[in-house]
């Protein structure tokens, strides 16, 4: 079943293991995040690939508290799929989480959660 | 240096994506402070709240308006990309829509086209909520 977790950004697959979290999300053309971002030339925000991160940190029991490195490597736009991986976080909170558009890299980054009460 | 609302055009960002509103200072060349909300419509709200992590989006616009600033005519508006984040930490989860945030960006590097910032965003008169160093490309 297709899950809208943001505007415009609907999580068509997801699964959380022992491992970590996976899931495919689609960037929806109609997204109101590509309103302005930018005139004759839409992007993704970055910070919406990190919100997707952020929903998987509290799917694996965790608030997303620091992100000690991120590398933006490819632009994101209207109709891309996206394949998302989070890794379970470590004794520390910290975990490895990727971004890839048909198996090429988009976002990376390590992430650190505080796990929820 | 009066505060001043962001002029049309400064930034490539337009409409509900325009995040910082108004320059409130700029005491060197290489720092800004810049005013804005994430507003309840915007895409970025969810039940009323924006998620921390948003308030980089704010921090980087405000990075755009110290380039702008600094730049040539024919090359304020060229959009200039988040290629990186370092040390991002966050003192809270969340913060309410429409209320009134304070970006504070401090230019730390600049090499051609790349160039690197210390920032923090907070509410107004509280404590900041986001400390970061990001790196920008501009493009064109």
């Amino acid at each position: 079943m297709a899950t809208p977790i943001f505007d415009g950004l609907t999580i068509v697959e997801e699964a959380a293991d022992a491992a970590g979290w996976r899931a495919r999300v689609r960037v929806e053309r109609s997204s109101r995040m590509f309103a302005g971002h930018f005139d004759g030339e839409p992007i993704l925000p970055g910070v919406a690939a990190l919100l997707i991160v952020r929903h998987a940190l509290r799917q694996l029991g965790f608030a997303l508290e620091a992100l000690p490195s991120v590398r933006f490597r490819h632009a994101v736009g209207p109709g891309d799929l996206l394949e998302v991986s989070a890794a379970r976080p470590d004794a520390d909170g910290q975990c490895r989480f990727e971004v890839r558009i048909s198996g090429a890299l988009a976002v990376t980054g390590v992430a650190r959660g505080e796990r929820r009460a | 240096m009066p505060e001043r609302a962001v002029p049309e055009g400064l930034i490539p960002h337009r409409g509900p994506a325009r995040l910082v509103h108004a320059i409130l200072e700029s005491p060197r060349p290489d720092v800004v402070v810049c005013a804005g909300r994430v507003p309840a419509d915007s895409a970025f709200v969810c039940d009323g709240r924006v998620a921390a992590v948003v308030l980089l989006e704010m921090a980087a616009q405000a990075a755009a308006v110290l380039q702008a600033l600094a730049a040539t005519p024919e090359g304020a508006t060229r959009p200039g990309y988040l290629v990186a984040i370092r040390a991002a930490t966050f003192r809270a989860e969340d913060v309410p829509a429409d209320a009134v945030l304070i970006a504070t960006v401090r230019r730390t590097g600049q090499a051609g086209p790349l160039a690197t910032f210390d920032v923090t965003v907070g509410r107004a008169g509280a404590e900041e909520i986001v400390t970061a160093t990001l790196s920008t490309h501009a493009g064109g």
